[in-house]
């Protein structure tokens, strides 16, 4: 019994506060930008979206672009691959205007995409995305052990790393010898 | 790309949402993470929410050992063996090679310590050394340099250190947050160490906390010094007229004071110590057992004056099960015995004038031994609150009688005893004695005269609430003026009667169990 008066009660107030925001879409149509990664395709967003991004909200709030200068100039994330800025496209869309969840589990599992989309959203300044990303990277190594955290996270030893800047240095080293070498002949 | 690549406010975060312990293991990950963290500012470390911590030095294994633990009852335990040049961390042993171990541990400490931003609730300083053959010479400077860099006070309810002296304590003490320290401990590694407090007294975590303890002698410390702790464990060599006074007024003002935890303690040598450095030398702490102070009223005029202005209800319980006085010609006895039959006499010397207790006589010079024993009984009395199993006066002399009397009348407290015997020779030697006995209490009554032909009236002891109350009564004399009817509410009797009438003979006749011998 309760529960219904409950959700009648709840529901009832829910009406007048979407009903401003519908009636107020007409008076100022809502504006979109474009945006595209390594791969180049454009990615329509609502500025609503956008607002997550620290970063693209700061730009767009100088610029003042119409929707074909908007269309004609689309933002270049070129350090960005495009899989994971459809993942943020995504992300925006689905919060876009919602007060962000305690807990995002849709984000990937791969360590690969996980670490690039931390990335991506460390430089396009999503705070909340961030968030859940950060706590998702430290729950992947939880209780387990320096080895293991190695092998997950795929970090070399301080040994194997040592030898691996050596190695490195060798084969610099060598390349520029063969350089000048090769200067010397030509010079010859 | 490899984690350790991250830009910094990617890797605070992830630092931010792992725990303490995950972060001390992120340390041993590689070169780039342990630098990472170690560069971190205290206020980005997860909180370690660790619930005890204790540092001990181990001198029989050469061992630094130091332990926390945790939130959900997990425990950590570091040994830094010396012999081995290791450090033993959950089943892993790592060879520490040239370093000095007490520098690790201290290292580890101050690591684990940044962690920590909730308060402990007990933390153990066990880091004393000998000072001839230091194992660990410079385990407490080091600890306290420790401190000093890690610029962040200790938070813990209860501490405990044990060290050896001032200095020992104050390499700690410091470091700990006054304001959230409640219980301080201080141990020393035996009781008899006398240890100067000026310093420690001085300090706000002792100003701060709630409760003392201190398990040694106590030097230089005023009443003023420890007046603001409500619970006080504290060895003193010397105790001042004046502090006497303080804890008088304290005990008389205070009604919840539990006094049964207040004890002053004498040492055997207490005499010997008196003679050395005067009458007040004691050693006295918090916490009463019964005896004790009775010889405490002999130490000084100040600590008589002290138990004797007490309230009786602030005095332990002798718990006395027997007390028995007894007078011959040439002497006065008082014995008093415990439950285990173990006991206490002393013996009045009518001739030599003394007083002899515990293989000591003293000399009386010029009071009467009835004074003199009277007034110990009535100090006895004092302190004895639970009922007597069995009470014996033989009080004969008519001089004792009314002294016995007077100071009954005086003490305004009834003998709590359940089997009271009374030898006199007069209804006035009974009257003296058998009033001041607790009615409640008394279950059985007997009363002696010198010799069984003896004929004593009795009109006045029928009337007493203490015979009416009576279950038993034995009388080895002619009882005069008694009548049937005042006897007959006892389950056993024995009396002798000079005259019985065929009505009395009658009734009792009719009563089972009955042995009348005519």
């Amino acid at each position: 019994m309760s529960s219904t008066e409950q959700g009648t009660s709840s529901a009832a107030p829910a009406e007048p506060t979407t009903a401003p925001e519908s009636a107020a879409a007409p008076e100022v149509p809502e504006s979109f930008y474009y945006v595209h990664g390594k791969d180049k395709v454009v990615h329509k967003v609502s500025a609503g979206a956008l607002q997550h991004s620290a970063l693209i909200h700061g730009m767009i709030s100088n610029l003042g672009y119409t929707e074909e200068q908007a269309k004609a100039n689309p933002f270049p994330f070129e350090n960005i691959d495009g899989d994971i800025l459809q993942m943020v496209v995504d992300w925006c869309n689905q919060h876009k205007g919602k007060p962000t969840p305690p807990e995002d589990t849709n984000l990937p599992k791969q360590k690969e995409k996980l670490f690039d989309l931390v990335l991506a959203v460390n430089y396009l300044e999503i705070k909340e995305l961030l968030t859940y990303c950060c706590k998702q990277v430290a729950m992947m190594v939880k209780g387990k052990s320096p080895e293991e955290i190695r092998e997950i996270w795929m970090i070399p030893t301080d040994a194997e790393d040592e030898a691996a800047e050596k190695e490195a240095k060798k084969r610099a080293g060598k390349e520029a010898a063969g350089e000048t070498a090769a200067a010397a002949g030509d010079a010859k | 790309m490899i984690i350790t690549e991250m830009p910094e406010p990617v890797l605070d975060k992830i630092i931010e949402f792992s725990d303490f312990k995950a972060v001390l293991t992120l340390r041993q990950v590689c070169r780039d993470f342990l630098n990472f963290i170690d560069d971190l500012n205290d206020s980005k470390l997860p909180d370690s929410k660790l619930l005890t911590f204790g540092i001990r030095s181990d001198y029989t294994e050469n061992n630094v050992i130091v332990c926390f633990m945790g939130p959900d009852d997990s425990f950590y335990r570091f040994v830094y063996s010396e012999v081995e040049k290791s450090r033993s961390f959950n089943g892993k042993t790592t060879n520490l090679k040239d370093e000095d171990i007490v520098d690790v541990a201290i290292r580890d400490l101050e690591r684990i310590l940044k962690f920590q931003k909730s308060t402990f609730q007990w933390s153990c300083f066990n880091i004393h050394q000998l000072f001839r053959r230091p194992k660990f010479p410079n385990l407490e400077v080091k600890l306290s340099n420790m401190f000093r860099k890690l610029n962040r006070k200790i938070k813990t309810e209860i501490l405990d250190i044990m060290a050896y002296s001032q200095v020992g304590f104050m390499s700690i003490l410091p470091f700990v947050d006054p304001e959230t320290l409640k219980r301080l401990r201080l141990f020393s590694m035996n009781k008899t160490v006398r240890i100067e407090m000026n310093e420690i007294a001085e300090t706000e975590q002792w100003k701060n906390a709630k409760s003392i303890y201190c398990y040694f002698y106590a030097l230089k410390v005023t009443v003023d010094d420890i007046c603001h702790f409500s619970n006080v464990f504290i060895k003193m060599l010397y105790i001042s007229a004046r502090v006497l006074d303080f804890l008088r007024e304290t005990i008389t003002s205070c009604s919840n004071i539990d006094f049964s935890r207040f004890k002053f303690e004498i040492p055997n040598e207490n005499e010997e110590m008196s003679n050395l450095w005067g009458h007040a030398f004691i050693t006295a702490y918090l916490g009463f057992t019964n005896y004790s102070c009775l010889t405490l009223r002999q130490v000084s005029r100040d600590l008589r004056n002290f138990i004797d202005d007490l309230k009786d209800s602030k005095l332990p319980d002798s718990e006395f099960s027997t007390i028995e006085m007894g007078k011959d010609d040439i002497s006065i006895r008082l014995t008093f015995q415990y439950p285990d039959y173990s006991q206490h006499q002393f013996v009045y010397s009518e001739i030599e004038n003394s007083r002899s207790f515990n293989g000591k006589t003293t000399n009386l010079e010029d009071e009467y031994i009835v004074d003199v024993a009277i007034r110990d009984l009535e100090h006895i009395l004092k302190f004895q609150k639970s009922t007597l199993r069995w009470t014996y006066f033989d009080i004969v002399d008519p001089n004792l009688q009314v002294k016995l009397s007077n100071m009954l009348t005086k003490l305004n407290r009834k003998i709590k005893t359940e089997i009271l015997d009374i030898k006199s020779g007069s209804l006035s030697g009974f009257m003296s004695i058998l009033p001041f006995a607790d009615p409640e209490t008394l279950e059985s009554l007997k009363l002696f005269s010198l010799n069984e032909d003896v004929r004593i009236e009795m009109d006045e002891v029928v009337k007493t609430e203490q015979w009416r109350n009576a279950e038993s009564i034995y009388c080895n004399f002619y009882a005069l003026n008694m009548k049937i009817e005042d006897i007959y509410h006892f389950s056993t009797v024995f009396m002798k009667m000079r005259h019985i009438s065929a009505r009395d003979l009658d009734i009792l006749k009719k009563v089972p169990n009955t042995k009348i011998e005519l």
